[in-house]
């Protein structure tokens, strides 16, 4: 892409025996908020050290604007990093904090002072500027931390888990401010965090970790309705993932017996994994034309946004639905009946055992 | 606090389980004649348990004398024995000292004067280390040790120390410098006492460059590696070094050997007078004196106990026998407080 | 209303609680200090030992008599420069050990333990070995140099060098774990705004380890203050300091009041000098 700004390519960590990190390219495009999201362990916050030059690359590249960081000591690559535990200078003030980058380039006093205004200004802390760490709340510290990262004006913002150290009703707020920030600055950022909701709000792209190894890059959109695979399908938005045997291209042979109806055609046979999402599963009548399977309704509970059902399929597999409260079909339905379920050809996602996407013959329309 | 009790109530005590319970920390409570517990307060190591192998063992437990030693390094049990000078019982019935130590106990009044119808064996101490305070256990002559390997032409004289062919190489042990200083004064006026006239030569062997040490056992390692050649030392010292493989041997001054002498003593609140008596009595008898001079190479103090075979060889006192001079206690004990002044500020060289 | 009842139960309770403690504290720690302190007062004698007096006379003796301020003087002097040479040789190996993720990490702070479960006498016996003539130095220097002599015994360096292997395990345990008090995200966020490691060094850890250097370095300096054996047999009979020098007076001379007044003298020197560089690091701290 001819606008990208930080490329890592073919980068690398290995511990010892163990590979934590393993071939990762990303392509950042100026002004971007990539957010690389995983389970813990996944080597994602590896990753961003890599970039923040914290943790030596075994293997790869780093290039911003061409030039390779990968050698460089963290004090010369003028990447701002936010820590999730803040890392405040606990022995300097507000404005010490802020400036001490700043100091390190021995700005001149004048211009050092106005870049302090300024940020301040910028994270609303300007009447803050003579206290501690400690006499700040969370969220304050925060704020200090990204200003701090921010007064050196850097290349690229580095985030880690900057959200979770805070309490959850600040954690909407101070993402919008982060975000806010990052997008009237034109920052690039790289941003590390295992909470999915923050990840779909705060990134313009994602990408998808585990054990390793990038599992997809994308939008939000893209990675929930068109997940690459198996793990990305379940990790973002949580899918029903049910194994079974592919019949005549369209039928789900479960492993306990019985059939899953599928909305498309496939070209392929043998093992394979349906992914289907909770809230787009509909319930019918055990006879309705449209059922794809027949369930045993186990229990359903009214969660607010929805009425979550769990059923049971013929082979014993569990599959859970979320049934809208506004004139959904849960209600027809009592612990213990039978009931149809259908899908849309589009909601549906089957993987071959290697967990690649298989295509459904007859092309679903958008 | 049960030291101020009178007699009758403790007896009294006695007859509770609890002050049996309580016994072994009164050790002065159950006793009788001659008989019951004595405690000797006494140096650690080979000292220690040479006392009990030959006198505790063999001569006071058929007597029924059970001996709890008081285990410790010298001013810490004189300094136990200075704070309870004022109970009227104490829980210390011997106290081992150097003699210039016992004299000074002595002096201050704490020791409990012996006569030979206390202490039987007494009359056969050997007169010049007999005092009536306390009783010479074992004793050394002063001699000058000397390299074997190193030293062709052995010093027979302190006058020889300050030859050039030994300058900077005359070791001095810091802990005994007074000796060093009454066998300088022997040696120059013919009175070990006459310590003012034996500074000088003291002051030349300090500032010669000879080495001073601090603890006895610097001194070896200083004769085998060479840093020095000969000193004077404790012939006791000669022997033990020897036995560790040294190649060291013993001169004695022509002018005569200071002694060296380790006493035993009685303090007055002893709780257990009657068995201390016993204890001092079994200390000098023959057998007992010869256990010392075989393992730690000192001489007995009883003219009873004659040394026999390979011993009596080592231990030889040469032909024509060497004068042996007990220091004058009460001139050491007035002099020494400006013996030890000056001699610091002498190392020191301020 | 039921709220200052509830206090004063809860301050009766502490009480009872810290009472023992402090009855404790107050009988086998003041009690002999006080005694110590009348001592000093006290007059000697030949005889008698100690006679009851109240007198100055053992102070003005140590203060006006140049041998005795001399002493004290090269007491001090030991004492800061083996307290500086703890901190400089302590603080990197502390450093090391603070932030290794290695497993060696146990053997090395096993490795600094180590020598703290064998006796300052039985090491200043070894450094005679290392440091005598004949020994390890002296030797490897005449097979060096054939007819050379390099003793180091009985000097005042060999009694730095004993402090020093003595008291280094103290520093480098009270630096290591105050280090490790020390937020790793700080220093790396040092690092990412640029700050090089020596400035890192000044303006983060420095600043952040002073309590901690505070602590070990007054530790260390009460500890090189009354060092006993290692000057005894390192520094030989020539070399005065103030520990043996207390002993001696207590010990062989039996001049109690002298000696009483020579403790309290070190004491009040080294808790003088203690809390001196005490309130200077908390001025400073709080300045930083």
């Amino acid at each position: 892409m001819s606008d990208t700004y930080l490329r890592i390519e073919g980068l690398t960590k290995r511990f010892g025996a163990s590979t934590a990190v393993q071939d990762v390219n990303l392509d950042v495009r100026q002004g971007e908020m990539l957010v690389l999201l995983g389970p813990s362990g996944c080597g994602k916050t590896t990753t961003l050290r890599m970039v923040a030059g914290f943790v030596e690359a075994s293997e790869g590249r780093i290039l911003l604007e061409g030039r390779d960081y990968a050698g460089l000591p963290p004090y010369r690559r003028e990447m701002g990093m936010v820590f999730q535990s803040y890392a405040l200078f606990p022995h300097m003030t507000v404005a010490q904090n802020v400036t001490f980058g700043l100091r390190m380039r021995k700005l001149p006093k004048a211009e050092v002072e106005a870049r302090l205004a300024e940020t301040l200004e910028m994270v609303k802390l300007a009447s803050m500027a003579d206290r501690y760490p400690r006499q700040l709340s969370g969220g304050q510290q925060q704020r200090v931390a990204l200003a701090r990262a921010l007064a050196i004006r850097p290349k690229v913002l580095l985030l880690d888990e900057p959200l979770s150290n805070l309490d959850a009703n600040l954690r909407q707020q101070v993402a919008r401010e982060i975000r806010g920030l990052q997008r009237a600055a034109g920052l690039t950022a790289l941003m590390v965090t295992h909470d999915q909701d923050e990840a779909m709000m705060m990134a313009d792209r994602l990408v998808v970790m585990n054990e390793g190894a990038v599992q997809q890059v994308g939008t939000q959109e893209e990675l929930y309705e068109r997940p690459a695979n198996p793990f990305v399908a379940r990790f973002i938005g949580h899918s029903n993932l049910i194994p079974g045997e592919l019949a005549e291209g369209e039928r789900l042979m479960l492993p306990g017996g019985g059939a899953i109806r599928l909305a498309g055609g496939y070209t392929a046979t043998g093992p394979c994994t349906l992914a289907i999402r909770p809230e787009r599963v509909r319930l019918c009548g055990p006879e309705d034309a449209g059922a794809r399977v027949v369930a045993t309704v186990e229990d359903a509970t009214y969660v607010g946004a929805h009425i979550e059902v769990l059923l049971v399929l013929p082979d014993g597999t569990r599959l859970i639905l979320h049934d809208p409260t506004d004139g959904g079909a849960a209600r027809r339905f009592a612990a213990g009946d039978r009931a149809g379920i259908a899908w849309d050809p589009a909601s549906e996602r089957l993987f071959d055992s290697a967990g690649a996407p298989l295509a459904a013959r007859t092309p679903v329309p958008a | 606090m049960t030291d101020r009790q009178p007699g009758a109530s403790r007896r009294q005590l006695l007859g509770l389980g609890a002050a049996a319970a309580a016994l072994p920390f009164m050790p002065h409570v159950a006793r009788a004649q001659a008989s019951g517990r004595l405690v000797v307060s006494t140096w650690g190591g080979d000292y220690a348990r040479l006392l009990g192998s030959n006198i505790d063992q063999p001569l006071l437990a058929p007597k029924n004398i059970e001996v709890t030693q008081d285990v410790g390094t010298e001013p810490a049990r004189v300094a136990k024995l200075i704070a309870q000078r004022r109970l009227p019982r104490g829980n210390v019935d011997i106290i081992c000292a150097q003699a210039p130590q016992s004299y000074d106990l002595n002096e201050a009044g704490l020791l409990e004067p012996l006569d030979e119808g206390k202490v039987p064996n007494m009359k056969y101490v050997l007169p010049e280390l007999r005092t009536n305070y306390a009783l010479p256990h074992i004793f050394s002559p002063q001699i000058f040790i000397y390299n074997t390997e190193r030293v062709q032409q052995p010093p027979t004289a302190f006058a020889d120390l300050m030859a050039d062919r030994y300058k900077g190489k005359v070791g001095l042990l810091d802990n005994s410098f007074i000796y060093i200083v009454m066998a300088a004064a022997l040696a120059k006026t013919g009175d070990a006492s006459n310590f003012a006239a034996a500074k000088p030569d003291l002051e030349k062997l300090v500032r010669d460059g000879n080495k001073t040490y601090t603890v006895t056992d610097a001194f070896a390692p200083a004769l085998r590696s060479g840093e020095i050649d000969v000193g004077p030392v404790w012939q006791a010292r000669t022997i033990f070094w020897q036995k560790a493989g040294v190649s060291v041997q013993s001169s004695f001054p022509k002018e005569g050997s200071i002694v060296y002498v380790s006493s035993m003593s009685v303090p007055k609140n002893a709780p257990n007078k009657t068995a201390a008596f016993a204890y001092l009595n079994a200390m000098l008898e023959p057998s007992a004196q010869r256990g010392f001079a075989d393992s730690m190479g000192y001489l007995p103090t009883s003219s009873q106990a004659t040394l026999e075979g390979e011993v009596a060889q080592r231990l030889a006192l040469p032909e024509p026998k060497p004068k042996l001079v007990a220091p004058d206690y009460a001139k050491l004990a007035a002099a020494r407080d400006d013996l030890n002044d000056w001699w610091r500020r002498l190392l020191d060289g301020r | 209303m039921s709220r200052p009842s509830k206090r004063r139960t809860t301050g009766l309770t502490a009480g009872l609680l810290i009472g023992p403690a402090t009855f404790l504290v107050m009988g086998a720690l003041v009690t002999p200090l006080l005694l110590l302190a009348r001592y000093s007062l006290n007059r000697y004698d030949r005889t008698n030992f100690m006679v009851e007096a109240l007198t100055p006379e053992n102070y003005l003796r140590f203060f006006y008599d140049p041998f005795y301020t001399g002493v004290l003087w090269t007491t001090l002097w030991i004492a800061l420069v083996t307290t500086v040479l703890c901190l400089v040789l302590g603080f990197p190996i502390a450093y090391r050990l603070a932030r290794s993720q290695s497993r060696w990490k146990s053997v090395g702070v096993l490795l600094v333990i180590l020598p703290l479960f064998i006796g300052s006498t039985v090491r200043a016996l070894g450094w005679m070995g290392v440091l005598g003539r004949g020994g390890l130095v002296d030797s490897t220097v005449a097979a060096l140099s054939p007819g050379s002599s390099f003793p180091l015994l009985y000097t005042p360096f060999a009694v730095v060098v004993g402090i020093l292997s003595i008291n280094l395990p103290y520093m480098v345990l009270t630096l290591q774990s105050v280090i490790e008090g020390i937020d790793a995200r700080v220093e790396e966020a040092a690092d990412s705004l640029g700050a090089d490691p020596s400035r890192r060094f000044w303006h983060v850890v420095l600043p952040l380890a002073l309590p901690g250097l505070a602590t070990g370095g007054v530790l260390v300096f009460i500890l090189a203050m009354n060092a006993y054996a290692t000057p005894l047999l390192l520094g030989g009979a020539r070399f005065q300091m103030m520990a043996p020098m207390l002993f001696r007076e207590y010990a062989v001379n039996n001049n109690w009041p002298f000696a009483a007044a020579i403790a309290f003298i070190l004491m009040v020197t080294t808790l003088t000098l203690t809390a001196a560089s005490s309130a200077f690091v908390q001025r400073r701290y709080k300045a930083a």
